[in-house]
């Protein structure tokens, strides 16, 4: 499903954030990609994302090649993909509800089914008595599953998260890799950047873990 | 067609949304939008006054032919078809003698209490012939009156060359100063609006890149924005019409004791309807390229 090959990217001033990095991820897969701070792991993350490109290797997604993809098609690599963010990124000035719709408005569903789904998809994390509430005014758990709710509601075929439970207390972040482990048991392959390795040892998955831009360990399935 | 309208639907709805969410930054723009626009309306008022002035001035050129009183019937025909058929002729008005009297009587009041004394009317009967208004009228003058010198039954022909060639020298000016004024106005509002529009645009930047985060298109990122743009540059220019509208009336209520000339020259016409769609069509552009120019970068693909 998710496969880089010799993946690099440099930086200007000499700072190298991969390098030679080889990873696979199988389709339904649940992994962890882990590693201290700087290690590559939020790059790694934004070059699935196509926010940026590597300098060198090749990356593959579901039959896409990220890296020689046009820009033009970018947006139908993204919409694939479900993203989960540590500062949960939410549009202000939007609704909960208003959030999570706007993922099936860029696929262009008609408003009213726009609504339909992303009322559902609110129910699924628990949020359907804050719809209408602006995220200012939700806790930090309640964004992130509207964000979970966000990257779900398309039903991608891929969840990426970025330090999902970084701003999150304990017991928050247990609630939220319950909702990631529901996610991959009906299909969905999930890749959560972490450095939280209680974690990933309460979870049991493979954990691709990252040093200064190289992986250690876990790159490939056993 | 239906998934283009409700796209169209969207961006009204977004931008509206925007609005209500940025009044502070979005009223700023308008407002320094509708400043400048109001600034241009009062340029082009004045413009279009002067301009309106020195036509009209410009339509009652004419060339006066003073007729001997001797001059036959046959005579006086002659000159008219001659006058008629002359390039640069609208047309020719005969005055008789009672009439040029009557008009001395009106243009020198106290003057006329000495025709009676002269026993007769001395004004002659003479022909006028109105000029083409144009940068023409000058040589069609000249033309007229050598053609006419020395035939029997004109006695004189006269024209003011020098005021001919001063307002057409003036309304050369009035267009060329307009012009120049509108480009000026034009490289102010571009500048500001692209400033202000920059600045929405940065408050924005984490939404937009949220957006694209989520598979959203540049163009549905962009939409919203432009949409803003064209209510923003009809807002500001309606604004500005209006306020120039209201000066223009203030300034008549105020300058009721000021020379009927000047007050005429700057304000006695509300702006041309040219010139208003004019303003609405600056506002609306400046305002949708402000927003594209600053949207374009911040929207753009890796």
């Amino acid at each position: 499903m998710i496969e880089t090959q010799g993946v690099a990217k440099r930086y200007p001033h000499g700072v190298t954030a991969l390098r030679g990095v080889d990873i696979e991820v199988s389709k339904g897969e649940f992994v962890f990609v882990t590693g201290p701070s700087g290690a590559g792991k939020t790059t790694l993350l934004r070059l699935l994302l196509r926010q940026e490109l590597p300098d060198e290797g090749h990356i593959r997604i579901g039959g896409w090649d990220v890296g020689a993809l046009p820009r033009s098609r970018v947006p139908e690599l993204r919409r694939i993909l479900g993203v989960v963010f540590q500062d949960f990124k939410l549009i202000r000035r939007k609704s909960a509800l208003e959030n999570v719709a706007y993922v099936l408005n860029v696929a262009g569903l008609p408003p009213a089914e726009q609504r339909r789904r992303a009322y559902e998809a609110l129910r699924g994390v628990g949020l359907q008595h804050r719809l209408s509430t602006l995220p200012d005014a939700l806790s930090g758990g309640e964004q992130q599953r509207v964000a979970i709710a966000r990257a779900l509601v398309s039903e991608p075929e891929i969840l990426l998260a970025d330090e999902p439970t970084g701003n999150l207390d304990p017991d928050l972040s247990v609630e939220i890799m319950r909702l990631f482990r529901e996610i991959n048991a009906r299909g969905t392959t999930v890749v959560v950047a972490t450095h939280d390795r209680d974690m990933i040892r309460r979870m049991q998955r493979r954990a691709i873990v990252l040093e200064r831009g190289r992986v250690v360990t876990g790159g490939r399935p056993s | 067609m239906s998934a283009l309208l409700s796209r169209l639907r969207y961006f009204v709805a977004d931008a509206a949304d925007e609005w209500r969410s940025n009044p502070g930054v979005n009223a700023l723009a308008t407002a320094t939008l509708a400043s400048v626009l109001f600034a241009a309306g009062l340029v082009l008022l004045v413009v279009d006054n002067v301009r309106v002035r020195l036509e009209t001035w410009q339509r009652d050129v004419r060339v006066e032919v003073y007729l001997e009183d001797s001059a036959t019937d046959e005579a006086r025909d002659g000159i008219r078809r001659r006058l008629s058929a002359s390039p640069g002729v609208s047309r020719v008005a005969f005055v008789t003698k009672e009439e040029a009297l009557d008009r001395f009587r009106r243009s020198f009041g106290s003057l006329a209490d000495l025709v009676p004394e002269l026993g007769e009317n001395p004004l002659p009967q003479s022909f006028e012939a109105f000029l083409v208004p144009g940068a023409g009228a000058a040589a069609a003058a000249r033309s007229v009156a050598s053609s006419l010198r020395g035939v029997p039954g004109v006695e004189d022909v006269r024209f003011d060359l020098e005021w001919l060639d001063r307002l057409d020298a003036s309304l050369r000016l009035a267009r060329a100063g307009g012009a120049a004024a509108a480009l000026a106005v034009l490289s102010v509002v571009v500048l500001v609006i692209a400033g202000v529009v920059r600045l929405a645009v940065h408050a924005r930047r984490e939404e937009i890149d949220v957006m694209l985060l989520v598979g959203a298109s540049p163009a549905l990122v962009r939409g919203p924005f432009l949409v803003s743009g064209v209510a923003q540059g009809l807002a500001a220019a309606t604004i500005g019409i209006v306020l120039s509208e209201a000066s223009r009336r203030l300034f008549l209520s105020w300058a009721k004791a000021a020379p009927r000339a000047v007050v005429d020259l700057v304000a006695s016409q509300p702006l041309s309807l040219r010139h208003g769609l004019l303003l609405a069509a600056v506002g609306v552009s400046v305002g949708t390229a402000a927003a594209w120019v600053a949207v374009r970068r911040a929207s753009r693909l890796p």
